[in-house]
């Protein structure tokens, strides 16, 4: 299973700033250097807030979710989770117990959260699952925050990562088909992250001059 | 003769006016405790036949003098498909209770009804209410709501055509068999303007309850007066033979505005009642304040303005779309004029129904094709007529997200038990084979949210108490479905606005988005300069630039009616025998036909005519069933993938109303292909399923589903921002159904749609199975024949292919543009 997953067809293998990077189809980074997963817009708990307000959206969502998270934290080696905000989807998470209950199968990973908007938990309910709250992070050539808005944290930085806006693009093809998929979406000094919840909406991008989109499709990233 | 009936005569006499035979009829049927259908065009005083039997009824109960009783509660409920009808006919009734000294009050309620007014019917309601559906609905969701009707006697169901063939229709149907459960002899009539199945749209309206009374259909004898002409090109060789623009015909319909005091202009889509707008102002400047536009992406205020303009005769001529197909009475219209096919012979009766609005007016209808086979279309119309073939609006069954919506309505208005709610729902038509199962899974779905899971779940909307009743789980949960019901769904889109604050009306996304601020584009008539977009409103200004584009609306194209199709191949076939015909518009078409005789053929009834043709893009096959758009969609994929089976090939496949043609780089082996029976209905389903995209569809489809089930919610009235975080897309909801619940009857339902109404399955099944009782002719004409032309440069085209999503990809185009800014 790993071996198939992880294949050199399925994964886009970028050199950035000096640093290599694993574009996952997972919707994820793995930055081998550091032994570290990056991840944004979990919006863990969006399931279950939405049922609980009689939406009855199916609740497979969000366990799917961690069920991929956990697989790649076992089959890679990994010593840090770093999410890019948006891990939890609002205040009331009637799935907490679920989220801790994963938690606890990857307890050796230090976890890492870079603040995003919906990220309005108490910190106590972060110290129990063991979580670092951050504004922002730079690390090696790279700044990492929720919002691409907020560069101007580290304009030392080669490379600001960042998530929040959900990317994806559309894609013609001749007689009328169209696809929308989510995507990497490489720009000069910038790269944002598909959200890694599967129960998100795409906010659709148009590539300008230069700028690089990987799409994630039949579980490949594909560069276009 | 009764108290009532010497009422309601002497009523009558005042007015210098004579009961209709089709009025008594009606009367006495009700007071005979009948139920039915009431088979009326507009403007022939329908209205009165169904009022005047229950108020007949209510005078003879009445011991001492009728004027003097104080009438307790509501009588008579009437609905209506639209809210601008109501309050006409609410004016009418009351009119005619002062009139009679007839102590009852007539009010409406609907969107448009303020708090105020809506809280006091709940105290107090009057003697006759006019409302539509969905507000019947929002009212069986109240607490105590069922007390409301426990004086009803009678419900009348107002352009029950309208309704039937539509969610909204099954949506009447299960509010009507709920009032009879609550009132067992309640009386239910209908009235409906002539469609192919009549019998059945009265059985539909009835439901189990036609089975238990006697119930009839009122025909109206009287005729209705018509004259329809087709306006015809000045010569045929130089009209075009395709396309839908025909702006060479501006100038011939102009003399027509001018001949009469008020004309209706129809158009089929929105984007051509811009276009033609904009060209009719052009070519005759002084209609300038005299003249409007109206369609269904306008602000209600603009179309309000626009009624209103159009009854009190301030506007000489309005172009418009189907929004203004029934309704509010406009009298002074004169004239009407159907640009283009209307591509059924109802909505052309109904349209032409639009001028000479009174008994024993003449409706004038003026036909402008804007291609040339149009004109066949316009002669197969005017035979049909003549004939009464009437398309049949065919009955909605067990749209199970409409049941969703009604479980949890009954639920909200005081509980249900199962077995209650089961029974009643299978009084209905819709729903009268619903299993066990299917009902079950939707009392589920609403309890529980389909399957738990995991421990941790807080689903809530629908709870089962211990007595058995399933009750709505709160009172927040019971407001946000009150705000939610309604089976009419509109598009994601956007406001269109001055930046004075006066709105315009919608337009849709992928439009706007391909212009830039600055840029004008033509809307509600008018250029506007796009100035910006905030959230979701398009701020714009008035534009004094000359160009502009004009915005397209999505859906809107209507496939050709089985009826028009008919009538169509028995034109051609009269001209291939070469008929003496005495329709203008085919003596006219005469030099057309000709050629198409000369390089082809012109098939006779029991023909198929198939053309193989080769140009520079390869080889093109074309074949001419006369079956409609979608019936041709589906035919073609079909087609050309049974073919693909004989053989590697890949095609385009391209459609209209007449026909279809698949085209391919190589030589497409059609003859083998014919020898093979490749028009077999077998394996139909499987085969479509194989050929077009039905995933895409049964997305689409998906999106009104999740509206009427409540899936998508779409944040509260007046409430300026979404609640962000319960916001999700029917497209995103559709994925993860697909994915994590296959089994979700929902999901299920928006394939099952997708074949029924998308692809018209079954149309396609007679259609197949029809031509292969037919003689087929394979001729090689050596050009693009008259019946090609229009289908090759239609730009519907749909390509074929079964390839991996990825490698897809790897052949489609990345937009790449400047990023905005």
């Amino acid at each position: 299973m790993t071996n198939e997953l992880l294949t050199s067809q399925a994964v886009v293998r970028l050199d950035l700033a000096g640093e290599e990077l694993w574009l996952l189809p997972q919707r994820c980074i793995w930055w081998p250097a550091r032994h570290t997963l990056i991840a944004s817009d979990l919006h863990l708990g969006k399931s279950g807030h939405f049922r609980s307000e009689g939406l009855a959206v199916p609740q497979a969502v969000l366990t799917a979710d961690l069920e991929r998270l956990c697989q790649l934290i076992a089959w890679l080696p990994v010593r840090r989770l770093l999410c890019l905000g948006d891990l939890f989807h609002s205040r009331t998470n009637p799935e907490w117990p679920l989220v801790l209950e994963y938690r606890a199968r990857f307890k050796d990973a230090e976890f890492v959260l870079i603040r995003g908007n919906h990220d309005v938990l108490p910190a106590h309910r972060y110290a129990e699952l063991n979580i670092a709250v951050l504004d922002y992070l730079t690390e090696g050539p790279f700044l990492f925050v929720h919002d691409p808005a907020d560069a101007g944290h580290g304009a030392a930085a080669a490379v600001t990562m960042s998530g929040h806006l959900h990317p994806g693009v559309r894609l013609r093809g001749r007689g009328r088909q169209t696809l929308r998929l989510p995507c990497f979406f490489l720009g000069s000094k910038t790269l944002l992250l598909p959200a890694f919840s599967e129960f998100t909406g795409l906010a659709l991008l148009r590539p300008g001059k230069g700028d690089r989109v990987f799409v994630i499709a039949d579980g490949c990233v594909v560069g276009v | 003769m009764t108290k009532g009936r010497a009422a309601i005569q002497a009523w009558f006499d005042e007015r210098g006016w004579t009961e209709f035979d089709f009025q008594k009829r009606c009367w006495n049927a009700y007071l005979r405790g009948e139920q039915g259908l009431l088979n009326a065009p507009t403007g022939s005083g329908k209205t009165y036949a169904m009022w005047f039997g229950p108020v007949m009824e209510w005078i003879n109960e009445q011991k001492k003098d009728f004027r003097d009783v104080k009438p307790t509660g509501l009588q008579v409920l009437w609905l209506t498909p639209l809210r601008a009808l109501a309050s006409d006919i609410a004016r009418a009734l009351q009119d005619s209770c002062d009139g009679l000294g007839l102590p009852w009050t007539v009010e409406t309620r609907t969107s448009d009804t303020s708090q105020a007014v809506k809280q006091r019917q709940l105290k107090r309601m009057p003697q006759a209410l006019i409302t539509t559906p969905e507000s019947l609905h929002v009212l069986l969701s109240m607490s105590g709501g069922a007390d409301l009707f426990k004086h009803l006697r009678m419900a009348v169901v107002d352009e029950w055509h309208e309704l039937l063939g539509s969610k909204r229709g099954t949506q009447t149907e299960l509010g009507l068999a709920h009032l009879r459960s609550l009132r067992p002899k309640l009386r239910t009539w209908g009235i409906s303007a002539t469609i192919g199945n009549l019998e059945e749209a009265k059985d539909v309206l009835l439901g189990a309850a036609a089975a238990e009374a006697k119930s009839k259909i009122v025909r109206v004898k009287q005729k209705k007066l018509m004259t329809i002409e087709s306006v015809l090109p000045e010569s045929i060789e130089r009209f075009p033979w395709s396309g839908h623009l025909g702006a060479h015909m501006v100038e011939k319909i102009i003399p027509l505005v001018h001949a009469s005091k008020t004309t209706l202009i129809f158009t089929n889509v929105r984007s051509q009642t811009e276009i033609w707008y904009h060209r009719l102002l052009e070519a005759a400047p002084e209609l300038a304040g005299q003249m409007a536009i109206h369609h269904g992406s306008l602000d209600t205020g603009v179309r309000h303005w626009v009624e209103d303009a159009l009854r009190r005769e301030r506007l000489r001529a309005v172009v418009c779309t189907s929004t203004l197909d029934l309704g509010v009475d406009f009298s002074p219209v004169e004239t009407v004029i159907q640009v283009g096919s209307p591509k059924g012979v109802a909505r052309f009766l109904q349209r032409a129904g639009r001028s000479g609005h009174s008994p024993g007016a003449t409706s004038r209808m003026y036909f402008v094709p804007t291609n040339a086979l149009e004109l066949v279309e316009a002669a197969a119309i005017q035979e049909a007529i003549k004939q009464t073939d009437v398309e049949a609006r065919k009955p909605i069954i067990n749209p199970l997200d409409v049941l969703v919506q009604w479980l949890t309505t009954l639920a909200s208005g005081g509980g249900f038990k199962r077995a209650e709610a089961l029974a009643e729902v299978r009084g209905t038509h819709a729903f009268k084979d619903i299993s066990d199962e299917e009902f079950d899974w939707v009392l589920d779905f609403i309890t529980t949210g389909g399957r738990s899971l995991h421990a941790y779940d807080e689903y809530k909307k629908v709870v089962l108490n211990e007595d058995g009743d399933y009750a709505i789980a709160d009172r927040r949960t019971a407001l946000r479905h009150r705000m939610q019901i309604g089976t009419i769904t509109a598009d994601a889109a956007l406001k269109v606005q001055f930046l004075s604050g006066k709105k315009l009306g919608t337009i849709e996304e992928g439009f706007i988005s391909g212009i830039k601020p600055g840029k004008s584009f033509w809307f509600a008539g008018r250029n506007l300069e796009l100035v910006r977009i905030k959230e979701m409103t398009v701020f714009v200004k008035k534009s004094s630039k000359k160009d502009g584009r004009v915005p397209s609306w999505q859906g809107g194209r209507i496939p050709l009616s089985t009826e028009v199709s008919e009538h169509m191949r028995m034109q051609i076939d009269a001209a291939a025998q070469k008929k003496r015909t005495r329709r203008i518009e085919m003596r006219t078409l005469e030099p057309l036909l000709n050629l198409q005789r000369a390089w082809s053929l012109l098939p006779e009834a029991d023909t198929l005519l198939i053309e193989k043709t080769f140009s520079r893009e390869g080889c093109h096959v074309f074949f001419y069933p006369f079956e409609g758009r979608l019936v041709h969609e589906g035919m073609g994929a079909v087609l050309a993938y049974r073919i693909a089976q004989m053989q590697p090939i890949s095609f385009s496949i391209a459609m209209n109303d007449y026909g279809f043609e698949i085209l391919s780089e190589d030589d497409i082996p059609i003859e083998e292909a014919l020898l093979r029976d490749v028009f077999s209905s077998d394996n139909l389903v499987e085969d479509i399923y194989a050929s077009v995209n039905a995933t895409e569809m049964a997305r689409r489809r998906f999106r009104e589903i999740a509206r009427v089930a409540g899936l998508v919610f779409q944040g509260y009235p007046g409430q300026k921002k979404l609640n962000r975080h319960l916001q999700a897309s029917s497209g995103l909801l559709f994925d993860v159904f697909e994915k994590y619940d296959g089994g979700n009857l929902l999901l299920r339902q928006a394939y099952t749609e997708t074949l029924a109404f998308q692809l018209e399955e079954k149309r396609l099944r007679r259609a197949l199975d029809a031509i292969r009782a037919r003689r087929i002719e394979l001729r090689y004409p050596e050009r693009f024949t008259p019946f090609a032309f229009p289908i090759m440069v239609d730009r519907l085209r749909e390509k074929l292919g079964s390839e991996r999503v990825t490698d897809r990809i790897q052949k489609m185009k990345l937009q790449l543009e400047e990023a905005a800014g």
